[in-house]
């Protein structure tokens, strides 16, 4: 009898090893990665920002920033066999040497070692958009008839023969105390939304891109289609599903892409 | 034919039982227990019967009955058997005036709820008053002491439930002292070739039912005998010294596999009626940490990973009310098998296990009606027979707006939280049910043929829609908002079985079938309003699921027992599955519409061999399907042993490849809890699934207990997932593109410690496992599967006393992971504007809180045994166990949601039946 129960914790025991529970390597959960943000804007100095998430208690925005920020880091660029070191400017904020100026198509890999792990991007810079042209450089509205007419749209025009660029306009107000058009009491104040990145070689200003009176700077923008899918997967303030926010950053988040921009300026008047 | 029918006395009936007997003979060794036992069954024909009419008693009788028992059999010379545990505190006082001794036993006996009776060789039995007691077996005990007339004989027959004529199926029948032993089929015929005597005793055992021993004789026909067998009523007193087995369920045959009596479910506590699933659901290796479903989750596997036959058709979806009561009526079960893995080539189509259900046939001798009354639903069954050779069945169950079922679908329909302001105001006015009707109608036109036509047709309506009641002066008023919150299945299942019995050793078991699962989730608003302009706009927004799976299939089986020792099986196949679904946001964007239909067909062969006097149990087999859809066969090689190294001690071993070709995939949501759809396999997208599994175990069985460990390792490929995270860039969202691929591990060791009979039974389970996933959208690295659970710790106590059987059960299990929201970050943009992005954490990375709850009943068995009340709690300690989160993004706050298990139910059923 006794053997059989020798067998039998023997069985068990073996059991027990067999099935000893390896441990699983999970990744870095996502909560602790770095969120970078870094546009390389052709012509300019490299600035890049690094920052953690903030853990969401209840706010995702409720959080200072400036505490979020990740300081002390040893960033570098690589362009064509060249490493360029940045060097922190404020907390948080890395820059590159003045000597350092981003050039256009050229490939920038972007890295720094986080918690352990090499942190990694790559993007390609597009160039300067050229023959960037406005049709006028005024727009009128009539704000005294009724029912209120609009002005002709002002077209915006550049050069692009390939169609395949991803293209944004912005348009700001750059007063320093800006009047909101008065159309008779259905004025509004909105904020000034850039256009969705589009491929496109011309667009046309009309009233509704207009809310202030002044001058306005209206840049395009020439951007990354990593830059179109980041702006595409940001989080509604109110959202029925949750994408995956779009990155190119290895073991991280955010953004590092390419830009090229050319900025004209467009009067309002009433 | 001879209707053989005996009950004798078991060799192995427990010895602690006899005390009454053996104090009385004044010899308490181990020694003469065994000696007087043996002779019980042997040479106890030499006693003579006493006539108990003759002996005449006077004057007052006083003691406990144990001193008044004693007395009587010194001083008449008789030999009493009782228990002396359970007479010594009954004090008796009676006069009796020139009264005979039998009189004067029954009804000293009687007002004690006892009974005796006297054995063919003069023993008195005292037995609870519900004991059966087989007269004719009592009258047939003699035991044949002559020579064996012939040898190497075959034996056949077919068994039967001695109260109602029902076949019974997977009955154990061995010979004993022997290795030669076979198992009745799925209709209930066992054939035992190369039994060595005319003369030897074959033991029939059946979970549920008494042991049954018949000797043979030289006299009696060997073959086509129908062997009867009394089921083992649930509060049959353990006094009864008799091979009374009370078992619920067993877990020691073969690796991997657990049978179930539905008819002892009752003594488990349960939300509403008896349900096997659930009961299943306490055995280690089975989660029990999941109220949301009937359905198995066996060994890391998922629920559309276990087949589920019932009377041969494939069961798509096995859950009532949000899952917490399955979908088959135990009223019309007979035979419930489960294979927890590694299972046969006779079973295919899925990765991780079979549930094979058998449905009642009907009793085929009296009309029969009976049902059950919970504060959840209604049951009723009727058994119709038409004549001795056509019986029918026929069961419905239906719930009803009782304050249970408003309980959990309030809960879990979210209608108790619901602050829509509408619903304030008009409330909601529609209802919600669920059904279930069975039908069995089998004829047995003669002993070769037997034809079974099964129905099963099953529905769940939940709604939870608002409909405005406008007051009626505004009824002409076209306006209105109407939030539907819809949510409809069913199941509808058909099988016509035609079973052949060419020869004793070749049996043919043909079947067509049909099944079909629907399933229709609507949460919409629609309705029509006034917009600034005055004019009309019509809205209909909100999430609309379909889907709709239909299987036909057509197969056939057969059984060749070539010899004592080595069973043929094989068969053919074939099912066509046509599988569609649709998921659709506001009514015209459709993310999903998916149709495939295709057929599956094959063959598989096995062979049951036993060796070194059936010592080594090999069955080994292959399975081969042709997959339409891709255009493929699929070879499945499937092995499992067991060794018996002592009568006790036991190794058991199996491994096989399987394939799946319709399963279930997830459709992931982090923020309202992630469901699943049907889908059929494709070339492309969603790979046919696979897994090849081990399991090693071992096990030591004595009279009483039971240690049962298994460690099982499977590797699972092909495994899908649907996630609308992981949308493509630039707006071409071609959704079909959502199908993500994955593998997985399921690993663990199942610990089980039963105590199978006596007053206090039950048994603690305990496993120790990890389901790990690997999906290359979710990072390199693997996940934990949502299934995954470390601990799991069962705790089962049954406990009878009197006409009482009382339960508890306790559920620990660890935590399940989940995704959630769970950081964020703010991003600046081109133009100097910000944004907002939400990051979900790593897949599976967090954990729920630990699962727990206690369950209790207590079940009174009525006199008459045709009917029974019970009382339950479920989750006593009322502890609010966690389902899934959900999060709701409003202002750029996430708020996260609790969805929590039910707290403290508690339930009372009554159950009656007319025979």
């Amino acid at each position: 009898m006794k053997k059989y129960k020798i067998t039998l914790y023997l069985l068990v025991g073996l059991f027990a090893l067999s099935c000893e529970k390896e441990s699983l390597t999970l990744p870095t959960n996502t909560a602790d990665l770095p969120v970078v943000e870094a546009y390389l804007a052709v012509g300019q100095q490299a600035v890049v920002t690094v920052k953690k998430q903030a853990i969401i208690a209840n706010e995702i925005d409720s959080s200072d920033q400036n505490n979020l920020s990740i300081s002390g880091l040893q960033i570098e660029i690589l362009n064509n066999g060249n490493s360029f070191s940045l060097i922190e400017s404020s907390t948080g904020t890395y820059k590159g040497d003045s000597t350092f100026i981003i050039q256009a198509n050229q490939e920038y890999l972007l890295s720094f070692e986080y918690n352990g792990n090499v942190v990694r991007a790559q993007t390609i810079t597009p160039s300067k958009p050229t023959n960037f042209k406005a049709s006028r450089n005024t727009i009128k509205f009539e704000t005294s008839s009724f029912p209120p007419s609009f002005p002709d749209p002002i077209s915006l025009t550049w050069d692009d023969n390939t169609n395949e660029r991803f293209y944004q306009i912005s348009i700001q107000n750059i007063e320093s105390n800006p009047q909101l058009l008065d159309f008779g009491g259905a004025s509004e104040d909105r904020p000034q939304r850039p256009t969705p990145p589009e491929q496109m070689n011309t667009y046309e200003l009309r009233a509704r891109d207009f809310v202030y009176r002044g001058t306005h700077r209206v840049v395009l923008f020439s951007v990354n289609p990593e830059y179109v899918s980041f702006t595409q997967t940001s989080t509604d303030a109110s959202a029925q599903s949750i994408n995956e926010p779009y990155t190119n950053i290895v073991n991280g988040l955010g953004i590092f892409t390419g830009v090229g921009a050319d900025t004209l300026f467009v009067e309002a008047t009433d | 034919m001879v209707h053989l029918s005996r009950h004798l006395c078991p060799l192995r009936a427990p010895i602690q039982r006899t005390e009454g007997l053996a104090a009385h003979l004044g010899k308490n060794s181990e020694l003469m227990k065994k000696i007087l036992w043996i002779g019980i069954l042997f040479f106890a024909t030499h006693l003579q019967a006493q006539d108990l009419t003759k002996v005449k008693l006077n004057g007052l009788i006083t003691g406990t009955l144990d001193e008044v028992l004693e007395g009587f059999a010194k001083q008449y010379d008789l030999t009493i058997e009782y228990n002396q545990k359970k007479v010594k505190d009954i004090n008796i006082v009676i006069r009796p005036f020139d009264k005979s001794l039998d009189k004067v036993l029954a009804e000293m006996l009687r007002k004690e709820d006892l009974k005796y009776y006297q054995t063919e060789d003069g023993v008195i039995r005292v037995v609870h008053i519900d004991a059966y007691i087989d007269e004719k077996a009592l009258q047939s005990t003699t035991i044949y002491q002559g020579q064996h007339q012939k040898e190497n004989i075959k034996v056949s027959g077919r068994i039967i439930d001695q109260t109602t004529g029902e076949s019974l199926p997977f009955v154990n029948a061995y010979v004993e002292g022997t290795a030669v032993g076979t198992t009745s089929n799925v209709d209930g015929y066992f054939t035992l070739l190369e039994v060595p005597t005319d003369t030897n005793t074959i033991s029939f055992s059946y979970i549920g039912f008494k042991t049954l021993q018949i000797q043979l004789t030289p006299d009696v026909e060997l073959e086509g005998i129908v062997i009867s067998m009394v089921p083992s009523s649930a509060n049959l007193d353990e006094i009864v010294v008799t091979g009374e087995r009370n078992e619920l369920l067993r877990a020691s045959e073969s690796v991997s596999k657990l049978k179930l009596t539905p008819a002892k479910l009752a003594a488990l506590p349960s939300l509403g009626e008896r349900d096997i699933f659930r009961t299943f659901q306490l055995m280690p290796g089975i989660s029990a940490a999941n109220e949301h479903t009937s359905g198995l989750y066996v060994r890391g596997g998922t629920p559309d990973q276990a087949l589920t036959l019932y009377d041969g058709f494939t069961v798509y979806n096995v859950d009532h009310l949000f899952g917490f009561f399955s979908a088959f009526n135990a009223n019309s079960i007979k035979d419930v098998q489960l294979y927890k893995g590694a299972f046969e080539a006779k079973y295919g189509g899925r990765l991780s296990s079979v549930v094979e259900i058998t449905g009642k046939e009907g009793n085929n001798r009296k009309f029969n009606l009976g049902g059950d009354l919970s504060l959840l639903s209604a049951n009723v069954f009727l058994e119709v027979p038409i004549s001795e050779k056509w019986t029918t069945i026929a069961s419905a169950r239906r719930s009803w707006k009782s304050p249970i079922y408003n309980l959990i679908f309030d809960r879990f329909s979210g209608a108790g939280e619901d602050d829509n302001p509408l619903a304030e105001r008009f409330g909601s006015t529609v209802a919600s049910y669920f059904y279930d009707l069975n039908f069995k109608s089998t004829w047995r036109p003669n002993e070769k043929n037997i034809f079974a036509f099964s129905f099963y047709n099953g529905r769940d309506n939940l709604d939870n829609s608002i409909r405005p009641e406008l007051p009626s002066f505004a009824q002409d008023l076209d306006l209105g908002i109407e939030i539907t919150d819809l949510t409809e299945w069913g199941n509808t299942g058909s099988s016509l079985k035609w079973s052949h019995r060419w020869s004793d050793q070749f049996y043919m078991n043909s079947l067509v079938s049909f099944s079909n699962y629907f399933s229709d989730r609507d949460r919409s608003v629609q309705g029509s309003f006034q917009n600034s302009n005055g004019e009309t706009q019509e809205i209909n927004r909100g999430t609309f699921e379909n889907s709709d799976l239909v299987d036909y299939s057509a197969k056939t089986d057969f059984e060749w027992q070539s010899h004592q020792n080595n069973q043929v099986e094989f068969g053919l196949y074939y099912t066509y599955n046509d599988i569609a679904y649709t998921y659709a946001e506001n009514d015209t964007t459709s993310i999903l519409d998916r149709q495939t239909d295709g057929a599956t067909y094959g063959l598989y062969l096995q062979n049951k061999l036993g060796l070194f006097n059936n010592r080594l149990q090999l069955v080994g087999g292959l399975r081969s399907s042709f997959f339409e859809e891709t255009q493929q066969w699929y070879w499945e090689p499937r092995l499992n042993f067991s060794l018996r190294l002592t009568p006790q001690l036991k190794l058991k071993g199996a491994a096989g490849i399987y394939y799946q070709f319709a399963k279930r995939v997830i459709r992931e949501d982090v923020l309202q809890g992630s469901r699943d759809f049907w889908v059929l396999a494709d070339d492309d997208r969603l790979p046919v699934s696979s897994s090849t599994q081990y399991v090693l175990g071992t096990s030591y069985e004595t009279n009483d207990w039971l240690f049962d460990v298994e460690a099982y390792y499977k590797q699972l490929d092909g495994l899908s997932e649907y996630s609308l995270r992981f949308t493509p860039s630039f707006n071409q969202i071609n959704y079909e593109e959502s199908f993500f691929v994955g593998t997985g591990v399921a690993q663990g060791i199942d610990f089980l410690l039963q105590k199978k009979y006596g007053q206090w039974n039950g048994w603690i389970g305990y496993t120790i496992g990890e389901v790990r996933n690997n999906f290359d959208v979710f990072g390199e690295n693997d996940f934990y599967a949502a299934n995954d659970v470390t601990h799991e710790f069962k705790f089962v106590n049954l406990y009878k006393w009197r006409r009482w059987e009382f339960s508890a059960t306790w559920i620990f299990a660890s935590g399940r992971p989940y995704t959630a929201p769970e950081s964020g970050y703010q991003v600046e943009l081109l133009d100097g504007s910000t944004a907002n992005y939400l990051s979900v954490s790593s897949k599976n990375n967090l954990r729920l809180p630990n699962y727990h709850r206690l369950d209790i009943a207590a079940t009174y068995t009525f006199k008459n045994k045709l009917g029974s009340l019970s009382f339950s709690v479920f989750n006593l300690y009322n502890r609010q166990n966690i389902w899934y989160k959900t999060f709701e993004v409003v202002d750029n706050e996430v708020i996260e949601t609790d969805v929590n298990y039910l707290g403290l139910t508690p339930n009372v059923t009554l159950s009656m039946k007319l025979r």
